[in-house]
C-alpha cells in the first residue's frame, strides 16, 4: 500500500516525513496522473485558495473527486485539506464536498492566536489497537506497520484518551451535517478529527507533533 | 524544541512550496491571493522604489497593514529595520502574522539585530551564507530567506546566496566532531546549531529564497537550488501585467520540475520589470550589506 501526499503547496514535507518514520511507502502527487500509482492521500495543510488555484489549470479537483468519491480510496485531510474535502466553507469557496461538515477558514484567528493543546480520543478506533489482531495483520502485510513502530516512541502512551494537538491559523469544523460522520477527536466537546466512510479529517496537525495514532488509523482505512 | 518555535516554524511549513508576493495596498493584496499568493509582504514602497528614491526606508503605516489584513485571508507579514524592536512590537500588535527584519527598510542599530525569542509573532530574516543564517536562527528568526539583492529584477544574488548555503551546509555533513567548534567559530555561528546542521544536512527552519526573483523561471531555478518557497518582490507589481505574471510565478514554484509547463506559462506575460546589472552597483548601494 502506497501513500500519496499532495504535493502543490503546504506541508507536504512534514507529512512524508511522517510516513518515512513509519516505514510506510508514499510518494508525491503534483499532477492528476501521479495519482494512479497510490491506494490513499493525504492533503496537507497550506493555504487553500493556492492550493485550488494550483489545482484548477491541471483540473486536479476533479480528479480528488474521482478518487475518492467514485473509487473510494481513503483521503485524509488536515487543515487547509480538511477544508478542500468539507461539503461548506465559510466564507464560500469552492471544495471537494467529499465529507458533509461546514468548516470556517480561520475561525481561531490568526497566527497569534495559533496554539497548542490537549484534545480527547472520543472514539475506541484510535485507542490500543493492539487488541485488535486482524488489524495488526492487515498492518504487517500492507503498510509494513508494526508494534515495533507503536512501541517506538516511548512519550507517548498509546492508551491515553489524550492527545496533542497543534492549531496553526486553524479552521474550525462549525456543523456535522450528516449522520454518517463520525467524531474520533474533540477539543473543548467541540469536533476535531472526524470521519465519513473513506474520508477523514483533522483540523489540528497531527503531522507536526510526536503522535502517531492518527497516522497509523489512517494507513489502516 | 521549544513550544514557541514549533508554532512558529509550523506556520512556515503551510507556506512550503508556495509564493510570497509584496503588496503596497489592499487591492494589490487582493491581486496576489487570486493569483494563487500564500502570503503578502505589507510594505510602502517596493525595493525597486525604494532604491530609485532613497530616503530612510522605514516599517509601513499600520492604517495600511490593517487595511490589506482584512482584505485577504491569507497569512500578512511586514518588515521592519534591523534592529527595531520596537517597530516589531508595533507590528506585533497589529497581530500581523509573520515579520521580516529586513535589510531592504534603513538599518535601526548598525550592531545587534532583535531578540526574535522575546517575540510570540514569528520572524524570517535575509542571509548570505550559512553562518549568517544561524547567527539570526540563534536568535529566534523562524524562517530563513536568502538576501539576494533586492529591487534589482536580478536573480544573481540570490543563486549566489542559495548556492552558497547549499554548499557550507553539505560541508558540514562531512566533517568530524573534532571539527565542530573550530567550524563554529570560523563561521561565526553557535556550536550547538553548527552540530544540528551537521548531524541533519539541513537549516532547523524553512528555508526560502528572495531578492531579484522576476520570472517564472527564475523562482523554478530557485525551487532546483533547494529553495522551499520563493518572495516576490518588486518582480510582479513593478512588471507588465501583474495579474497574469503573478499567476505564472505560482504555478512555476508547484511545478519547477516541469519545464514542458514552464515554457507554456513562461508565454507572453507582458514586460518584465527592468533589471539592473549589479556588478555596476556601488557597494553602499548594495542592500545585502545591510545585517552581519
Amino acid at each position: 500500500m502506497v501513500v500519496g501526499v499532495l504535493a502543490l503547496q503546504g506541508d507536504f514535507a512534514a507529512h512524508s516525513k511522517k510516513l518515512q518514520e513509519l516505514e510506510q511507502p508514499w510518494r508525491l502527487i503534483k499532477q492528476p496522473d501521479d495519482l494512479g500509482a497510490v491506494d490513499s492521500l493525504i492533503i496537507p495543510g497550506g493555504e487553500s485558495s493556492a492550493l485550488l488555484k494550483l489545482m484548477a489549470p491541471m483540473k486536479m479537483l476533479e480528479a480528488l473527486e474521482y478518487f475518492g468519491r467514485s473509487s473510494d480510496k481513503p483521503i485524509f485531510g488536515t487543515c487547509a485539506g480538511m477544508i478542500l474535502l468539507a461539503k461548506n466553507i465559510i466564507p464560500q469557496q469552492k471544495s471537494l464536498g467529499l465529507i458533509d461538515i461546514t468548516v470556517e477558514r480561520n475561525a481561531y484567528g490568526r497566527q497569534l492566536d495559533s496554539f497548542i493543546a490537549s484534545g480527547q480520543i472520543v472514539s475506541e478506533k484510535l485507542l490500543n489497537r493492539d487488541v485488535f489482531p486482524e488489524n495488526t495483520i492487515t498492518c504487517k502485510q500492507n503498510c509494513y506497520i508494526n508494534q515495533h513502530t507503536i512501541s517506538k516512541n516511548p512519550n507517548i502512551n498509546q492508551n491515553t484518551r489524550e492527545i496533542e494537538l497543534v492549531f496553526i491559523r486553524a479552521p474550525k469544523i462549525r456543523s456535522i451535517d450528516s449522520k454518517d460522520v463520525e467524531i474520533l477527536v474533540t477539543f473543548q466537546d467541540q469536533p476535531m478529527l472526524v470521519q465519513q466512510k473513506n474520508i477523514l479529517v483533522a483540523s489540528f496537525h497531527p503531522e507536526l507533533t510526536e503522535d502517531n495514532r492518527v497516522y497509523e488509523y489512517f494507513c489502516n482505512l | 524544541m521549544p513550544t514557541q518555535i514549533n508554532l512558529k516554524t509550523g506556520l512556515a511549513e503551510m507556506l512550503k512550496g508556495g509564493v510570497i508576493m509584496d503588496v503596497t495596498n489592499a487591492e494589490q493584496a487582493k491581486i496576489a491571493e487570486e493569483a494563487g499568493a500564500v502570503a503578502v509582504m505589507a510594505l510602502e514602497r517596493v525595493p525597486a522604489d525604494i532604491r530609485v528614491q532613497g530616503g530612510i526606508a522605514r516599517m509601513s503605516d499600520p492604517k495600511m497593514i490593517k487595511e490589506i489584513m482584512a482584505m485577504v485571508n491569507i497569512p500578512v507579514m511586514a518588515k521592519i529595520r534591523i534592529g527595531h524592536f520596537v517597530e516589531a512590537q508595533i507590528l506585533e500588535a497589529l497581530g500581523v502574522d509573520y515579520i521580516d527584519e529586513s535589510e531592504v527598510l534603513t538599518p535601526a542599530d548598525d550592531a545587534y539585530h532583535v531578540d526574535k525569542f522575546a517575540f510570540k509573532v514569528p520572524f524570517v530574516c535575509g542571509a548570505r551564507n550559512l553562518g549568517e543564517a544561524l547567527r539570526r536562527i540563534g536568535e529566534g528568526a523562524a524562517m530563513i530567506r536568502t538576501k539576494g539583492e533586492a529591487g534589482s529584477g536580478n536573480v544573481v544574488e540570490a543563486v549566489r546566496h542559495m548556492r552558497a548555503m547549499q554548499r557550507e551546509i553539505k560541508r558540514l555533513t562531512t566533517l568530524g566532531a573534532e571539527e565542530m567548534m573550530a567550524t563554529a567559530k570560523e563561521l561565526g555561528a553557535p556550536y550547538e546549531l553548527v552540530k544540528l546542521v551537521a548531524a541533519t544536512g539541513k537549516l532547523p527552519v524553512p528555508n526560502f529564497a528572495a531578492g531579484g526573483i522576476a520570472t517564472p523561471a527564475d523562482a523554478a531555478l530557485l525551487m532546483h537550488l533547494g529553495a522551499e518557497a520563493v518572495f516576490v518582490g518588486s518582480g510582479i507589481f513593478k512588471s507588465g501585467d501583474a495579474r497574469k505574471r503573478a499567476a505564472a510565478i505560482v504555478q512555476a514554484t508547484t511545478h519547477y520540475q516541469n519545464a514542458k509547463l514552464l515554457a507554456e506559462i513562461s508565454e507572453d506575460l507582458g514586460e518584465p520589470m527592468v533589471g539592473i546589472d549589479i556588478s555596476k552597483l556601488p557597494k553602499e548601494e548594495l542592500l545585502q550589506e545591510r545585517g552581519w
